[in-house]
């Protein structure tokens, strides 16, 4: 009984915190629908944000795009993703910076900014909600 | 060195002149940022030893340090950094990094701590032309930059092993795929130079690297070997190489009458095998990263020798945290020895002036001294010469014991703590064991300073990236 309430209570925690978006984006990776590109896995998206792969797998240079540095979405891209915490992630991009190794992807503000530039080239390879996937662009992961 | 540089210009004088055939193509992307990205690091730490009779250095570079010169000390695990990136195409930047740091004369100015043009050929091959960081260690690159690492510095008893730590030159680097793995491979050409406390001067010419980088999920392999042609000169060392050129040439005349006490040649001997003019410096290490997760497993070996005064030593840290949310407990063992001789018999000084004595009378008998004042003279004279081997001998041994003198064991406790998004706090226990009689890493050693006695480090720092 008491497992039983335990839970009702976990899902009606779940059921509130999916009520915030913050909380419950359903990230997906997108690329333009013109890209030949069209299934990933995790690691190949990891590597391919982490800056470890340049070309997509099958070729084609990558050019991923971020979003904004303190954005839900971002946190919980590279969680599902990389399983690395955004301070992780913020470690290892300043390790190569500082040492001259790599620069991470450009930043824009929105999934509509992520959208607007994977569907004007297909070398760029973005994650936005789900909500905002439309004809332009094509999901090449999701969780 | 300067061929190196010639082919460098024509290379980057078929680049620009061609435009970029063959160079990483990618169509640009406008997120209307700019061409210059101006960012900073920077750690602020306060470091306590609880030993008062020397003091306790994090660099090799710096002049003083905390324990005798000050305790506790706020500027040896402190420093800040500036650095501008800049993309000038899609396969051209440009980086510059300056740094502030304690120095060797104690000041803080400004050192430029990269400065490079990079030209990316293609997204797995690029070649860079300029200021590096010389890869001893795995994180040779990164150690200044507190952020990016779990424990507050290196261990000292590793990364003090390299007397020079950038390197002026041309280095490329390619990356080889396979399946998820991936193998990058560095080399690089070049020298530098820096002034070190005490009035000495470290000039590496004819610097070669090979770097090799073996990445595979969460696991990261790398093999270095790195070689240099070593000068280090100033009045310190100087003056004893010097004294026994000097003593060469002093008893060059008497010495066909001395059989078989070979002085001059064993005195030139001596000068030759240790003195550090263009000196091959050689190092080679292998290091590991496992970083499964919240685990983050590392260690390195390390092994330098040189054919001059210089130690042969080897030096090998692990080090372990694991991450528990924002805090990451760490714990490590490090430790650097010698392998190298420590002494020299030096000059032959044994019955040396009862040989000379009576050489030293004949000559001023010549000369036209009386006998009594000839034979009194030269007992001066031999026991001068002696005085003078001595003194040599002493210098010399000394300079050798000295490397011994980075013999120590350490274990370290501590913890991170990720207080925000780019900036956090440490704490840091450092136990010192100093081996053989030695300073240690220690500097400014006092007569009261205890050997073999087990040294405590404590620091606190709070490191941020901006």
């Amino acid at each position: 009984m008491a497992t039983f309430k335990n839970y009702l209570h976990g899902l009606f925690v779940l059921g509130a915190l999916c009520a915030l978006p913050a909380f419950c984006a359903d990230v997906v990776v997108v690329v333009s629908a013109k890209s030949p590109v069209s299934t990933l896995t995790a690691d190949q998206v990891s590597q391919l944000f982490l800056g470890k792969l340049a070309n997509f797998p099958g070729g084609g240079v990558a050019i991923p795009i971020d979003q904004a540095e303190s954005s839900a979405i971002r946190d919980e891209f590279y969680t599902k993703v990389t399983s690395k915490t955004a301070a992780q992630i913020k470690a290892y991009w300043s390790k190569l910076i500082f040492t001259g190794k790599g620069q991470p992807p450009k930043e824009v503000k929105s999934s509509a900014d992520v959208k607007r530039l994977v569907s004007a080239n297909p070398n760029v390879i973005g994650y936005i909600d789900r909500a905002a996937v439309d004809a332009t662009v094509k999901i090449v992961w999701s969780h | 060195m300067s061929s190196a540089w010639r082919g460098a210009a024509i290379i980057a004088a078929l680049v620009i002149g061609h435009g970029s055939p063959g160079l990483a193509q990618e169509t640009p992307v406008d997120t209307k940022e700019s061409m210059f990205a101006l960012r900073g690091f920077g750690t602020l730490a306060l470091t306590n030893s609880s030993e008062k009779n020397a003091d306790f250095i994090t660099s090799t570079y710096q002049k003083n340090g905390a324990g005798y010169t000050r305790n506790p000390d706020y500027g040896i695990d402190s420093r800040i950094g500036l650095q501008l990136d800049a993309k000038f195409t899609s396969w051209l930047s440009g980086v510059i990094q300056v740094d502030s740091e304690r120095q060797f004369n104690g000041t803080y100015r400004p050192n430029i701590e990269w400065a490079n043009l990079r030209f990316q050929f293609t997204p797995d091959f690029s070649i860079r032309i300029g200021r590096v960081a010389l890869p001893v260690f795995m994180e040779s690159d990164s150690r200044k930059v507190g952020y990016t690492n779990t424990w507050l510095r290196p261990p000292v008893d590793a990364y003090s092993l390299c007397p020079l730590t950038s390197n002026d030159g041309v280095d490329a680097s390619y990356r080889f795929h396979m399946g998820e793995a991936s193998l990058t491979l560095q080399g690089a050409v070049g020298g530098n130079s820096a002034s070190r406390p005490g009035g000495t001067w470290f000039k590496a010419r004819n610097g070669k690297l090979i770097n090799a980088l073996f990445e595979y999920k969460d696991l990261t392999i790398r093999a270095n070997y790195v070689t240099q042609q070593m000068s280090i000169t100033g009045a310190p060392v100087d003056v004893l190489f010097n004294g026994y050129r000097a003593f060469a040439a002093g008893v060059a005349p008497v010495e066909p009458a001395l059989g078989d006490t070979v002085l001059s040649t064993t005195a030139l001997d001596l000068a030759q095998t240790y003195e550090a003019k263009d000196k091959k410096t050689s190092s080679y290490g292998v290091g590991i990263i496992w970083n499964p997760g919240d685990w983050i497993v590392q260690g390195e070996w390390v092994r330098r020798t040189s054919r001059c005064f210089l130690a042969d030593q080897t030096a090998w840290y692990v080090n372990a945290g694991y991450r528990i949310h924002e805090v990451t407990p760490y714990a490590g063992l490090s430790a650097v020895k010698c392998d190298s001789q420590t002494s020299n018999a030096g000059l032959p000084t044994a019955g040396l002036a009862a040989k000379l004595t009576p050489i030293f009378t004949a000559m001023l008998v010549q000369q036209g001294m009386p006998a009594a004042q000839a034979a009194a003279t030269a007992t001066a004279m031999a026991a001068g010469v002696v005085g003078n081997a001595l003194t040599l001998n002493g210098g010399l041994n000394q300079l050798l014991g000295l490397k011994a003198s980075e013999e120590q064991h350490s274990w370290t406790v501590g913890i991170r703590w990720d207080v925000a998004k780019n900036i956090d706090l440490k704490l840091q226990y450092d136990h010192i064991l100093p081996q053989r009689d030695s300073n240690s890493t220690f500097t400014n050693v006092q007569p009261g300073f205890q050997r073999n006695r087990a040294i405590n480090i404590v620091a606190a720092a709070l490191d941020f990236v901006f």
